[in-house]
């Protein structure tokens, strides 16, 4: 007995509207391993000062400051501009967005910078900062751990060092003649994995290029961790530096350039 | 061995005297079944019937060993099924299946029906004192010593199959369990098998998440049987499948269930078993294969890995006959 077309039409009904009610082949969205994110997009810094533990600090205001701005976005509308005033015999200055403590033992810490100009370094320029306790409720027992900075190399151009406060020393990078880029968006995203035993880690990527991958260390007695996107410098030229700081972001996967942290 | 060769000698036998006897039963069928075989059937007419069963020359057997049946019912009677006909003989009962609607050939089935349980019935008890005195009966024909042979259950042309399924995810390992229910349409070496199936939540790993995963597949099939007839008769299906998956991450900071469709074919072969009046008993092994399954996706990565391209499956379950 051959079906007719009718019965082919009911059995191939139910198979017609599954692929009509769900797009076949498509994606599934299953979530998100990005714990917070600073997008700037609500014209505001809420995003670090509404964190537990976050903080905005400025050295000197006016002239320094961390605002919000259109000037410059990585994706949106707004970004948070940095900007100190740190010339020749003016000392350390800073804008500084800060996250203290409520962060997990090992993440990854991602965000975008654009460096609107070339600048001088004339002492240090730090940029992006892990920073420990050595006990952990007391906050007087901070201290400094990993610093990332912008440095000119022979040429001039801005390049990146790694400051380890451990050994009071800058770690050698993978990469040789590692350019950051001016007037382009550059990403730096850090695992940090916190440990005061040899289980501590530390990778650095600029831009998906590793630069430093540091394994089996001890780098906190406490757990406690501190994550800093910020602008510190000292002996700057010209002593006026901005700093555009877009799409911050703590995660337990790897943001990496093409991550999303927002649907 | 040798019983099988007199079985196979018996039914010749018998076969070769009805035919033989065709024509005398076609002249006889004036004659009266005297209230042995009755009904209202058109296909085969009781009167043929009875004609036929004199042909094998078994009718007082068949008469005097009937007849204990209980009173107002008839020892035999045929019924018309349209595309089947309804035997009973005493307290058995027959029904075949025949499309052609041969009349002829339906009388002598029935006959021989009715002469081989006869045959298989003991003399009633209260037999007469002039039956006591009365000649033996005519042999028998050699089939009629052997018990008739298992009724072929009667042909159906749609069949529920419902039963339990596992399906595995190649590449996501995980297996889970679930059930199916679909029809099967058709008679012959071809058919139809529309239905559905479903997995139960179970955990799998796509692409190093974690995730519980629960599927609704539909699927339209052509299926090939052989052996038709025979204790177990293999099958091969091919066909389409769509199916709704669904996701749910398990330990992702922000975890969330999301579905996705997917669409391929299946391929796959099974066989029935122990067959019986209300159907069989089935087993499947198949293999869907979707060539574009959904992508998995995790913020802030985006895209990590497929759902599974294949699918492997096994089910078992009951073929339960419908009409």
């Amino acid at each position: 007995m051959r079906p007719s077309s009718s019965t082919r039409a009911i059995a191939l009904g139910p198979l017609l509207a599954i692929c009509g009610t769900a797009a076949c082949g498509g994606s599934i969205e299953v979530g998100s391993d990005v714990l917070w994110t600073a997008r700037f997009e609500g014209g505001t810094l809420d995003e670090w000062t509404g964190a537990p533990g976050g903080a905005v600090s400025v050295s000197s205001a006016p002239p320094g400051s961390a605002e919000v701005s259109r000037d410059h976005a990585h994706e949106g509308q707004f970004a948070a501009k940095l900007f100190i005033d740190a010339g020749s015999g003016g000392g350390q200055q800073y804008a500084s967005l800060a996250r203290k403590g409520e962060l997990p033992a090992a993440a990854y810490y991602s965000a975008w910078y654009y460096l609107p100009q070339t600048v001088d370094v004339g002492a240090f320029w730090v940029i992006f900062k892990i920073r420990r306790r050595a006990v952990i409720d007391d906050p007087a027992s901070e201290g400094e751990l990993f610093d990332v900075d912008l440095v000119n190399d022979a040429n001039g151009e801005m390049t990146l060092q790694l400051y380890d406060h451990r050994i009071d020393a800058t770690v050698p990078l993978r990469a040789d003649q590692l350019v950051v880029p001016v007037g382009v968006w550059f990403q730096i995203e850090a695992y940090y994995r916190n440990a005061s035993d040899a289980t501590g880690a530390l990778t650095l990527w600029f831009n998906d290029q590793t630069i430093v991958d540091l394994e089996g260390i001890a780098t906190s007695p406490a757990a406690w961790v501190e994550w800093d996107v910020v602008s510190v410098g000292e002996n700057l030229t010209p002593s006026g530096a901005s700093l555009f700081v877009d799409d911050c972001a703590v995660s337990r996967r790897r943001v990496g350039p093409g991550g999303r942290i927002a649907e | 061995m040798r019983r099988v060769i007199a079985l196979c000698c018996g039914v010749a036998a018998a076969v070769m005297a009805l035919t033989s006897a065709g024509k005398r039963a076609a002249a006889a069928e004036a004659d009266d079944p005297r209230d042995i075989v009755e009904g209202t059937s058109a296909c085969p007419e009781p009167r043929a019937v009875w004609s036929a069963l004199r042909a094998l020359a078994v009718s007082d057997t068949v008469e005097r060993r009937l007849r204990g049946s209980p009173a107002g019912v008839p020892p035999v009677e045929v019924a018309d099924l349209g595309a089947a006909f309804r035997v009973r003989a005493g307290d058995r009962a027959r029904e075949y299946h025949d499309d052609s609607r041969d009349c002829d050939h339906r009388a002598k089935v029935a006959a021989l029906f009715v002469a081989l349980t006869a045959d298989s019935v003991e003399e009633p008890a209260h037999v007469t004192a002039s039956e006591e005195t009365a000649p033996p009966p005519a042999p028998v024909p050699a089939v009629a010593h052997r018990e008739p042979a298992p009724a072929a259950p009667p042909a159906r042309v749609a069949h529920l199959e419902v039963g339990a399924d596992a399906r595995f995810g190649v590449s996501a390992s995980t297996t889970a369990p679930g059930a199916l229910a679909r029809i099967c349409w058709g008679r012959g070496r071809f058919a139809l098998a529309a239905g559905a199936r479903g997995s139960a939540p179970a955990d799998a790993t796509i692409a190093g998440v974690r995730v519980r995963q629960w599927r609704l597949a539909a699927h339209l099939a052509v299926r090939a049987r052989f052996l038709e007839g025979r204790a177990v008769t293999p099958f091969l299906e091919l066909g389409a499948v769509a199916a709704l998956l669904s996701e749910s991450a398990r330990d992702l900071a922000v975890g969330r269930a999301g579905t996705a469709g997917e669409l391929g074919f299946v391929a796959g072969g099974g066989a029935g078993f122990l067959r019986r009046s209300w159907g069989s008993a089935f087993v499947l092994v198949e293999a869907e294969v979707d060539p574009d399954p959904p992508a998995l996706s995790v913020l802030p990565t985006g895209s990590v890995g497929r759902t599974p391209y294949v699918w492997l499956g096994a089910a078992a379950g009951l073929s339960l006959g419908l009409f």
